[in-house]
């Protein structure tokens, strides 16, 4: 579902770096993400920001940061090759790491003075694809503004 | 961040937060602290001697330059690599060229570029070329390697030092490959690197350098010998009332007198090994007879081989007869009656017969053979320094010996405290090789230090008795001639001043490989 009303005025938002290359928040389809930072960086906010932080942290091994050992899921872990992939275990994992990584979110949220658009109320797995030696995650993120954005999460294994 | 920038999202989670800023803290952090940490360790004597790293603070070399004493930068692993080729053509060596050594994880590289031809009869050599030559059914060049950076030569780490022995083999670097390669070996032991001095080991040297330089006592030769060789490890002087010196007793009495001192030197960890081209002198159809003088390898143990020069086969030439004597031709000559006393000084010379069969040589004809020996390195050095003008004690004779060498092997069984993870056996060879070199002029070596080395690992027992064996190289004169010693409690050498062999004289050494290189201490874990 396409953002509903478009913010254009960003004034006084905190921007991060946006590394979701390509992605169009006006579409109502599910787009697929591809990360990087791109010939030149670009900022973003909003349920962008909020997009990008879920998949950070999903992606983030869990212990893997120094001084940060809460930071993180087990879900990178999980996708090690030689492991048979099945779409249950997968949903599996992510229910696990999407868990921990909501709890985590929502605790921060609770500290900082976040504009609505921008902290999230639940996400979770739409569909799960494995086609070879890719998996792709459909996930959908739902923010306290009430917008909900779905991306397609292609991760080799 | 947040200050500097408020419009910079760097809450968990983001990516400035996450992918950019805690990597930067982290390398900056490791940077700082190391870098804080050897900066406070450092900027006191006290705090260097009691800092748990290694630091090299300029403020020690300044300090250091105030006793007269200045840090030692270290020496590169050096050696040469005969490299076994198939065909008969020019091969290009690049500067940076790689040889491996895959068990110990050495790596040494070519210093500068080499051009390997075949010569044919007229041709020279020209700079930066060497000798392609046939053996057998291929051929071969040596080169010149070097480690990569100074310091004593490691094993998987960065502590004890292991030196390469002749005959190792090598491989190519992964990455680098060369046409027609057969196989490559170490053409001669390598030579052991020095490690760049600390600040604790400067600090050691202060009072060394303080010390009055007149070659008038022990500490006194050491302070000179160490800021002179660069491998000096350590040595033992006898002097008069020592049963070890004879030459002061060569009078009518037999009683020693003053004046003169024997002085045995360690100049590295282990026992060199050079190869040298020297013409012998067919005396019958199978004899030949080589005299090598005082001025080809100063002092030097024995004879590993003898080969005709341009094929290099596995072995030796069978030696019939050596016979060590003395030369003294040169300034300021110490005093020698005996060619026994001569034995591993840089006064030594050696004539030997050996067997050959040349039918195109005629009898009194000549030929080229490749030789080659073990020999403490730098003796000569040693000896020209107390010997030189500038130095020496006018009513003093010190005569530089190299130390005779007792080596030393030894076989462990561990059992394992996890039977399913393996000990790291590399470590614990290197340890025991480095108790074993560090062991001073007369003290024994001691067998349950070799047994608490293992139980610093995960060693739930160590099979009892652990022998130990040592084998010294006699200063003899007309042969080659070992002492075997074994232990399973302590290895003490023993006391036999005419034979030239006591605690004052003789040190342990450990090689990591023998010399068809297997390894001197073997470790098998059960």
């Amino acid at each position: 579902m396409a953002v509903a009303n478009i913010i254009t005025d960003y004034t006084g938002r905190q921007r991060d770096l946006l590394i979701n290359l390509g992605l169009d928040p006006k579409s109502s389809k599910t787009q697929p993400v591809s990360l990087g930072f791109g010939p030149m960086s670009s900022a973003c906010a909003g349920i962008q920001k909020l997009v990008q932080r879920y998949m950070v942290l999903l992606m983030t091994g869990l212990g893997t940061q120094p001084a940060f050992p809460s930071a993180g899921s087990e879900f990178a872990s999980s996708l090690l090759p030689g492991r048979n992939f099945s779409r249950t275990g997968l949903t599996h994992d992510f229910n696990f790491a999407n868990a921990d990584i909501l709890r985590l979110m929502q605790a921060e949220q609770s500290l900082t003075r976040r504009p609505p658009d921008e902290q999230i109320s639940s996400a979770y797995l739409s569909s799960v694809d494995v086609v070879g030696d890719r998996v792709s995650l459909n996930i959908r993120v739902v923010s306290y503004a009430g917008e909900n954005v779905d991306f397609l999460l292609p991760l080799a294994i | 961040m947040a200050e500097k920038h408020a419009l910079a999202d760097v809450s968990p989670g983001s990516v400035l937060n996450e992918l950019l800023l805690k990597v930067a803290a982290q390398i900056h952090e490791e940077i700082t602290s190391t870098d804080i940490a050897a900066l406070g360790q450092a900027s006191t004597v006290q705090d260097a001697l009691a800092s748990s790293g290694d630091t090299y603070s300029p403020l020690m070399d300044a300090l250091a330059s105030n006793y007269g004493v200045t840090r030692n930068e270290g020496r590169k692993v050096r050696g040469s690599i005969k490299v076994t080729v198939a065909g008969r053509r020019t091969y290009f060596i690049d500067k940076g060229f790689k040889f491996v050594q895959p068990n110990l994880g050495f790596s040494y590289a070519v210093p500068e570029a080499v051009e390997a031809v075949f010569l044919t009869p007229g041709d020279l050599l020209r700079t930066g070329q060497v000798q392609l030559k046939a053996e057998g059914a291929g051929y071969y060049f040596v080169v010149v390697v070097e480690a990569s950076g100074v310091g004593e030569e490691v094993v998987g780490g960065d502590k004890n030092n292991t030196q390469v022995t002749n005959r190792t083999r090598f491989q190519l670097d992964p990455t680098l490959t060369l046409n027609g390669f057969v196989g490559a070996e170490a053409y001669g032991n390598f030579t052991s690197g020095l490690n760049r001095e600390t600040d604790r080991d400067l600090i050691f040297r202060f009072r060394d350098g303080l010390s009055y330089k007149g070659l008038s006592s022990r500490r006194a030769l050491t302070s000179v010998f160490k800021a002179a060789l660069g491998t000096f490890r350590t040595l033992s002087v006898t002097g008069a009332h020592d049963a070890e010196l004879t030459r002061a007793k060569n009078n009518l009495f037999g009683i020693s007198h003053f004046g003169m001192a024997d002085v045995h030197v360690r100049n590295g960890d282990s026992i060199e090994t050079q190869v040298v081209e020297v013409r012998a002198t067919k005396t019958d159809a199978t004899t030949w007879h080589m005299d090598l003088g005082a001025d080809v390898v100063p002092g030097f143990y024995r004879i590993v081989s003898v080969l005709p020069a341009g094929q290099t086969e596995v072995g030796s030439l069978q030696i019939l007869k050596q016979a060590y004597g003395y030369s003294q031709a040169t300034e300021n000559a110490n005093h020698l009656s005996t060619a026994a006393e001569a034995r591993f000084t840089k006064y030594q010379t050696c004539a030997l017969d050996f067997t050959h069969t040349d039918e195109v040589v005629p009898i009194t004809g000549t030929k080229l053979f490749t030789v080659m020996v073990a020999h403490m390195p730098f003796l000569r050095d040693a000896q020209d320094l107390v010997n030189s003008d500038d130095n020496r004690l006018l009513s003093a004779d010190y005569l530089v010996r190299a130390a005779v060498p007792c080596l030393v092997s030894v076989n462990l069984r561990l059992e394992r405290k996890f039977p399913s993870e393996e000990l790291p056996v590399e470590e614990i060879r290197r340890e025991i090789f480095d108790y074993i070199n560090s062991i001073p002029f007369g003290e024994p070596l001691i067998v349950s230090r070799l047994v608490d080395i293992c139980h610093n690992y995960a060693v739930k027992r160590v099979d009892l008795p652990v022998l130990v064996q040592g084998t010294i190289w006699l200063p003899e004169t007309g042969k080659d001639a070992i002492l075997l010693l074994s232990a399973d409690d302590k290895l003490v050498i023993p006391s036999l001043p005419a034979a030239g062999v006591s605690p004052k004289t003789t040190a342990f050494f450990a090689t990591y490989l023998d010399d068809e290189g297997e390894a001197n201490i073997a470790i098998t874990q059960a």
